[in-house]
């Protein structure tokens, strides 16, 4: 459902810890990181030792700041993002020693003394100038150790899309500061559905913090479950347009839906491939839920599984070569695992009667997914898939709310957005891969379930 | 009958690639128009015919607007024979002659089935949900029920199916559907996959009992339409059901 990136992967593996961090990193584009090596950080689990980040206040170049307050806008959702992150600390702004607009924004004209008196580590420094309608940034990266400018980058577009470019320049803080071994994900959208009416569902696409919510799919029918393609330009759904679940393609940007798969009976949980050429859902032309593949266009079906029970909801391993999948063929539904080229399969989990809604990492043997526990609460657990643990689960959530539900992974693999019911009403939410930080995206008044985070995108 | 409609559209797309045309489909537009206005008695019985005739036109009216001109065509085609179909269909389904008789009496004559217009659906003729064609309280139906988590059949859904076959062998130009649901509990997509296997499980065994298996369509519609909203064991175990209507059949 989401794009691997052999960028992450790379970093998921060797990226352990602060000597390996410290060692690979090439002197040329040294992490703002001083000797005492502070920037500690693992990622997929373990401890956590987050960068303290000064970000001074952005303040317009010339004259004072415009009505909407760009730059405080901007310097917010920036430090929302780096909080976000896991590897960085943005300290309080009323502990800085320099006043707002003090100082300039080279190395040069900067007290480095004063940032390092209140602990920072990284500081960011920017202006902006607004022209009617437009916004330009000029927003630095810099090591307070050293005193040196890490990186520069000028940003530019409307004023309201301020807060995509701040969520641009955070991910160039995230590949500055580890050197790009990290890449950060705040550009990235996750697609949910938003029940709009009894038999009314749609599907809604929002930034990874949950603003700027907008629907893309809405025909007065019940429109379920969506699931990125890899290159993260179109959504596969599954919808009653036409009175029976029919899996459709929907292009993001231009709202057009296409059909791929309207067989008789389920056309349901529709996963692209890794390498795009085939997508696998759920069939039951034959009065049984089946796993197939269909190629992009939904032809040439190929059938996986083969028998009396349940196979419904397949996800992908990163590499393509093996399938996730829920089968009650034990009686009640269990997650398997299948390389669809031998169809040679084995099952994955034993623990509880009801385990469901596989997600694979995308980058590394982890599936997560949401079980039913013995007190009749569903909530979400992750599996591992390697050969050594293979089968070992771990929970992630507990106590909040009955039903936590739809769990799907990060670009980054290193959190997990769900929907949980914890509030009420169904809503998104996301934590990290250790179930800690969990927090909802959606408004507490708006019914949102299904959530699937995209791939990363090009900025 | 009411779920023999099959979305045409991939033939449709191989259709228009051959007979690529370049020009807007208007011959076709005023027939599809035609014929889904002239759908008079269908679209009154809320048939699901009627419903997918009036989303084809409305599908195909919105290609128009995007000069898709091939793609229009193709479904402008395809609304009109099935809105032909669909009122030829409904004029002879006595069931429906009944429903229409039912609400005669009633001044001033009833409305059209509710079309709800959303403010982005940009049209009169929005769609509506399979649901429909399930939950019209008028039509005669019968309900059978599962155990949590379970799809096979107990004893008094036995004998409610008994019942079914009997309806179907005294009325061998009548039809059945069966739409299988779930209690909202579970994951949306397992929910899906569940409830396509409780209404498998009333067609296969209205099938070992001798009906016909082109006389029997399913759908599974999860955990999205429950019976009754709300919470408890109560709620749920009339949510978890399949629910069984004889389209065709005689009074």
């Amino acid at each position: 459902m989401i794009r691997p990136l052999a960028l992450v992967a790379a970093l998921v593996i060797t990226l352990g810890t602060v000597a390996e961090v410290r060692a690979q990193t090439p002197p040329a584009a040294a992490p703002a990181a001083p000797a005492d090596g502070r920037l500690t950080f693992e990622v997929g689990g373990g401890t956590l030792t987050r960068q303290p980040v000064a970000i001074a206040a952005i303040r317009p170049a010339e004259g004072r700041p415009d009505a909407d307050d760009l730059g405080a806008t901007f310097g917010a959702v920036l430090a929302a993002d780096l909080e976000f992150s896991g590897i960085f600390e943005p300290l309080d702004p009323r502990s800085f020693v320099e006043r707002p607009g003090e100082g300039g924004i080279t190395a040069a004209t900067i007290d480095f003394g004063k940032w390092a008196a209140v602990g920072a580590l990284t500081l960011v420094k920017g202006v902006y100038k607004r022209t009617g309608d437009k916004v330009a940034f000029d927003v630095r990266i810099f090591d307070v150790g050293k005193g040196a400018l890490v990186k520069g980058e000028k940003l530019e577009g409307p004023a309201a899309d301020v807060r995509r470019l701040a969520h641009v320049f955070a991910n160039r803080v995230v590949s500055a500061v580890t050197a790009g071994r990290m890449r950060g994900i705040f550009t990235t959208k996750i697609a949910a559905v938003k029940r709009a009416g009894p038999k009314n569902k749609e599907i809604w696409i929002m930034d990874y913090d949950g603003f700027n919510a907008r629907k893309v799919v809405s025909n007065g029918a019940l429109n379920l479950l969506p699931t990125w393609d890899r290159d993260g330009r179109n959504l596969y759904y599954t919808s009653y347009l036409r009175g029976k679940p029919d899996l459709y393609r929907v292009d993001v940007q231009s709202g057009q839906s296409v059909v791929i798969s309207a067989r008789s009976g389920l056309n349901t949980t529709g996963a692209p491939s890794p390498d795009g050429r085939n997508v696998a859902l759920t069939l039951s032309i034959d009065d049984n839920s089946e796993i197939y593949l269909l190629d992009p266009a939904g032809q040439s079906p190929r059938r996986l599984t083969d028998n009396t029970w349940i196979d419904t909801d397949p996800t992908w391993s990163p590499d393509g070569g093996r399938i996730a999948f829920v089968s009650d063929q034990s009686g009640g539904p269990q997650l398997y695992i299948m390389e669809p080229a031998t169809r040679m399969t084995r099952r994955l989990t034993y623990a509880g009667n009801y385990n469901v809604s596989p997600s694979w990492a995308p980058a590394d043997e982890l599936v997560a997914f949401s079980a039913r526990d013995e007190f009749n609460h569903f909530d979400i657990f992750t599996v591992s898939t390697a050969a050594d643990t293979f089968g070992d689960i771990k929970r992630l959530t507990q106590n909040e709310g009955k039903n936590n539900e739809n769990p799907s992974f990060s670009p980054d693999g290193r959190f997990v957005a769900f929907a949980s019911d914890r509030r009420g009403k169904y809503g998104v939410y996301v934590m990290t891969i250790d179930g800690t930080s969990q927090k909802p995206i959606t408004p507490p008044d708006a019914d949102y379930t299904a959530p699937a985070w995209s791939p990363l995108f090009g900025d | 009958m009411i779920f023999t409609l099959r979305p045409a559209l991939a033939t449709a797309l191989v259709v228009f690639a051959v007979a690529a045309c370049r020009t807007p489909p208007d011959k076709e537009r005023v027939e599809a128009e035609t014929a889904v206005s002239d759908m008079v008695t269908a679209s009154r019985c809320g048939t699901a015919e009627a419903t997918a005739a009036q989303n084809l036109l409305k599908e195909a009216q919105d290609k128009v607007n995007e000069k898709k001109w091939d793609e229009a065509r193709a479904l402008f085609v395809q609304a009109r024979d099935l809105a032909r179909q669909a009122e030829e269909k409904a004029k002879a389904d006595p069931e429906c002659a009944k429903l229409l008789a039912d609400r005669a009496p009633a001044p001033p004559p009833p409305p059209p089935p509710p079309a709800p217009v959303l403010p982005d659906a940009g049209g009169p003729t929005t769609n509506i949900s399979a649901g429909d064609t399930f939950d019209s309280s008028s039509a005669p139906g019968e309900t059978i029920y599962f155990a949590f988590n379970k799809y096979d059949l107990s004893a008094e859904a036995r004998e409610v199916l008994d019942r079914v076959v009997g309806t179907l062998e005294r009325n061998p130009q009548a039809a059945v559907s069966i739409a299988g649901h779930c209690d909202e509990r579970g994951s949306e997509d397992y929910n899906l996959a569940l409830g396509d296997k409780r209404a498998a499980a009333a067609k296969q065994y209205l099938v070992r009992r001798g009906i016909a298996g082109r006389r029997i369509t399913t759908a599974s519609f999860g955990e999205e339409q429950p019976a009754e909203t709300g919470s408890g064991e109560d709620v749920w175990a009339k949510n978890r059901r399949d629910e069984i209507r004889v389209t065709g059949a005689g009074p």
